[in-house]
């Protein structure tokens, strides 16, 4: 049932993001925070220690913002390349994990989490060549058939005409 | 069929108090959506699917990786007779010699690298020809000079010995 309820994907990026160019599929960054509450301290911790303008100078590319918002729990609002919106809960995080955060939406792609059916994926994935049975010469499936391995198999229409003409010639003569 | 305001409501759950049945069973619903039938729609059928596809989920999980690994098995066995060595004495043989490839990757090599596949299989019958083992089906390797290196490899705990 899990399958049919979640279907797996394969790995894959945006518009193959990353094959020749890679750019960034994060856009814009929100964190959204009370002033007041004790659940919002790592986010305020987050701001004050610095990490979220090193976050911000680091990443050009990324609209960074900052949103107080009065006896609201803290959270992580990231918006990607392909219009995708993620909200991330930091409610009574520590610092660091913010951070973490941050910096985890920088490199996502904003695709739907959703189970693999590999954590690897190759469009090419043999460079000696997928085996055959011819790889090796033909030493596999070798045998002659009819094989007394294999059950009966009725007689073919040949053979039932040769059984007849047996039996009329042993009746004539 | 016009129905009053108040019966499209729903009772709104609250704490030590019954909340609406529709949202215990919307809840199994969800899950039954792409069962068949009416085990899909009706919430006293789709219960009892819904409750067993759990049971089967969860009883997958230790089957799911036996079976992969006789898959595995299988794939290794038949690549190695191809070769002319069982499937065990690959497996067996390239850990004697520290090579850490698992099942999963040595089934990977033999679809898709044959050739890499083939030296493994290699490597195994030097090694066991040099011990005196000689599997009955297999052609002889292709000479090498070892050195005793594959009886006695070079790993980081014994480097001092070789040094």
């Amino acid at each position: 049932m899990s399958r049919q309820m979640l279907p797996r994907v394969f790995l894959s990026q945006p518009l193959q993001n990353g094959v020749s160019r890679y750019t960034c599929q994060l856009k814009r960054i929100t964190l959204k925070f009370c002033k007041f509450r004790p659940n919002s301290l790592g986010a305020r911790e987050f701001i004050e220690n610095g990490d979220f303008l090193e976050f911000a100078r680091a990443n050009p590319q990324v609209a960074c913002y900052l949103k107080p918002r009065r006896n609201r729990p803290p959270v992580l609002q990231a918006e990607f390349a392909n219009g995708s919106v993620q909200l991330a809960r930091i409610d009574s995080f520590p610092a660091e994990f913010v951070r973490r955060w941050f910096w985890l939406m920088r490199g996502r792609s904003g695709d739907d989490l959703l189970p693999l059916h590999e954590n690897l994926r190759s469009f090419h994935p043999s460079v000696q060549g997928v085996w055959t049975p011819f790889t090796f010469g033909r030493s596999v499936g070798l045998g002659d058939l009819p094989d007394s391995r294999h059950r009966p198999m009725s007689p073919s229409a040949t053979e039932l005409i040769q059984q007849l003409h047996r039996l009329q010639s042993a009746r004539m003569s | 069929m016009h129905l009053t305001c108040p019966l499209w409501v729903r009772r709104i759950p609250k704490i030590y108090r019954n909340n609406d049945p529709f949202y215990l069973r919307n809840l199994y619903l969800q899950f039954s959506f792409l069962f068949r039938g009416r085990s899909s729609r009706c919430f006293r059928l789709a219960e009892q699917r819904v409750i067993k596809a759990f049971q089967h989920m969860n009883a997958m999980r230790a089957v799911r990786k036996d079976r992969f690994k006789q898959l595995c098995d299988e794939r290794i066995d038949a690549a190695c007779a191809q070769h002319g060595i069982p499937g065990k004495m690959l497996v067996d043989g390239l850990g004697r010699m520290n090579i850490q490839l698992n099942r999963k990757m040595l089934q990977q090599l033999a679809i898709y690298e044959p050739y890499s596949f083939k030296s493994l299989t290699d490597l195994v019958k030097q090694y066991h020809s040099e011990l005196g083992i000689v599997p009955p089906n297999a052609e002889p390797p292709a000479p090498v000079v070892t050195r005793g290196l594959l009886q006695s490899p070079i790993v980081p705990g014994n480097r001092k010995y070789y040094e």
